[in-house]
């Protein structure tokens, strides 16, 4: 399965293993791992939804705890001097996904770990590439 | 009290803003007056467009999912009525997106929701 579609935070995301993305902000420390919520499995033309996901899971990091770009909050309202602008940034965690998998049992914890030491040089070498990516798929369809 | 000279600050003021309007069009960019509220209405569209814009993208993705899904036989109204059915919870976002990028996920849900509408 090549990716997997998870909802986190009320919004639903596409993810690769390996691959970085900006979220809402998490309840997580920062370098902890979690589990999201998995709603599809899917690539090589076939997918799985539902009761079809028992046993599987998304393991990701996260990264960091960011400040999203600064963003102008403008109001007026005319003839009544109505005037603000604030600013605001808005608070996020990048989030690495290392690992899309059968859910490992208990035992055979050491061995989902070396899964997820793989996935990381992946996405460090494609991080930028993503981001390119990211922001150019932003233009033409943005969140 | 000490006289404040205004120079200094009221040409840094008006450099500042003349400066967030640039590319404006006619004396937008050129006039300190116009560029004033230039900026001031941009900030507010900005503003508003940001909210509309999340009803955009929403009706475009139930374009998209609409067309998909008569593909597969399901008007969209269908459609939804048997995902919900289905319990599966995909947003519209997700949904176009596979419609879009991977047409074989895609039947295969449109096929789930038909299971589950009886059709």
């Amino acid at each position: 399965m090549t990716y997997a579609i998870i909802a986190l935070g009320g919004k639903q995301y596409r993810v690769r293993e390996g691959e970085r993305l900006l979220v809402d902000r998490l309840p997580y420390d920062e370098g902890k791992t979690f589990h999201a919520d998995i709603l599809l499995l899917g690539g090589d033309g076939d997918a799985r939804v539902g009761g079809d996901l028992k046993g599987e899971q998304v393991t990701a990091r996260v990264a960091a705890h960011v400040l999203g770009e600064k963003v102008i909050v403008g109001k007026h309202k005319r003839r009544t001097g109505y005037r603000r602008r604030n600013g605001h940034r808005s608070r996020l965690s990048q989030i690495e996904i290392q690992s899309i998998a059968k859910k490992a049992a208990r035992s055979s914890t050491t061995k989902k770990t070396e899964t997820a030491k793989k996935a990381e040089p992946a996405a460090k070498s494609g991080s930028g590439a993503a981001t390119a990516k990211k922001t150019s798929k932003k233009a033409e369809e943005k969140k | 009290m000490p006289r404040v000279k205004r120079s200094v600050h009221a040409r840094k003021k008006r450099r500042k803003l003349l400066g967030e309007a640039k590319g404006y069009f006619g004396q937008g960019h050129v006039s300190y007056r116009k560029a004033k509220e230039q900026v001031m209405k941009a900030d507010v569209s900005a503003y508003r467009d940001r909210k509309r814009r999340k009803r955009v993208f929403r009706r475009l993705w139930i374009i998209r999912i609409n067309a998909a899904a008569r593909q597969e036989g399901l008007s969209y109204n269908q459609f939804v009525s048997g995902l919900r059915k289905a319990e599966i919870d995909l947003d519209r976002k997700v949904l176009a997106d596979l419609a879009v990028n991977d047409p074989a996920a895609f039947s295969l849900i449109a096929a789930k929701a038909k299971a589950a509408l009886g059709v």
